[in-house]
């Protein structure tokens, strides 16, 4: 397996391991305390830092003499990229969009400018952000790479 | 119109003395993985790759790569 297949497997791993119990948490904590006390299960989120590592884990090794990246392996990485902020204009074309027609179809037009949403859910979709961006460089390298960049051997 | 590059990269390493995918690999300065698709026709190398992977069989380019059109292309590419 390739070290950039590794990383996003990596980063998948991770992406899962906070969004997993962030989901749970929420759940539960809605339930038990209600919504305030809930939004303290998105401290989850937090573990999305270990990502910071994959680079230090899958990079390019200095004194590695073999190849390990070559032009193969550029283009699923630039192409990933694309995908990945093709993920993120989509995400944030929803996020910007559902609530608006939301309230639209809720209050009508002309009182669409009443309905507030708290300051706090900002930099929650600007982290949300991130997430959608590696989770989507990560599914697109794997799936880029697919089944021809195995081991079988010759 | 659908076209396709396939090569006889496999058939050039067994007649170059049964040389490994792995060896090619460094010849051609890539990865094997590279080299697996290559075999697999799931991707087509950039001009200078063919080069260097003709070079290592020190045979020209053709010989190593073929451009194919596929079946119901109208063969000039032009309409009508």
């Amino acid at each position: 397996m390739h070290p950039q297949q590794r990383h996003a497997r990596f980063n998948l791993i991770v992406a899962l391991s906070a969004v997993v119990p962030a989901g749970l948490g929420y759940a539960v904590l809605f339930m038990l305390s209600g919504p305030k006390c809930a939004l303290a299960a998105f401290g989850f989120f937090g573990i999305c830092a270990l990502w910071g590592f994959g680079g230090r884990f899958y990079g390019k090794k200095e004194n590695s003499p073999a190849v390990t990246m070559d032009e193969r392996d550029e283009d699923i990485k630039r192409r990933a990229m694309v995908i990945a902020w093709a993920a993120d204009w989509l995400y944030w074309g929803l996020i910007c969009m559902v609530p608006w027609f939301v309230v639209v179809l809720r209050f009508g037009v002309g009182r669409m400018h009443e309905p507030v949403i708290p300051i706090f859910w900002l930099p929650m979709a600007y982290m949300v952000t991130g997430l959608v961006h590696t989770s989507a460089w990560s599914i697109a390298v794997l799936v880029l790479y697919g089944t021809g960049g195995g081991d079988d051997d010759a | 119109m659908t076209h396709s590059i396939t090569n006889r990269i496999r058939r050039l390493r067994f007649d170059h003395g049964e040389m490994t995918q792995k060896t090619l690999a460094e010849l051609s300065s890539v990865t094997r993985q590279t080299i697996i698709a290559l075999e697999a026709n799931k991707y087509v190398p950039s001009l200078l790759l063919a080069y260097r992977i003709a070079r290592v069989f020190e045979v020209s380019i053709e010989e190593v790569f073929q451009f194919d059109q596929m079946a119901g292309d109208s063969g000039n590419g032009r309409p009508g």
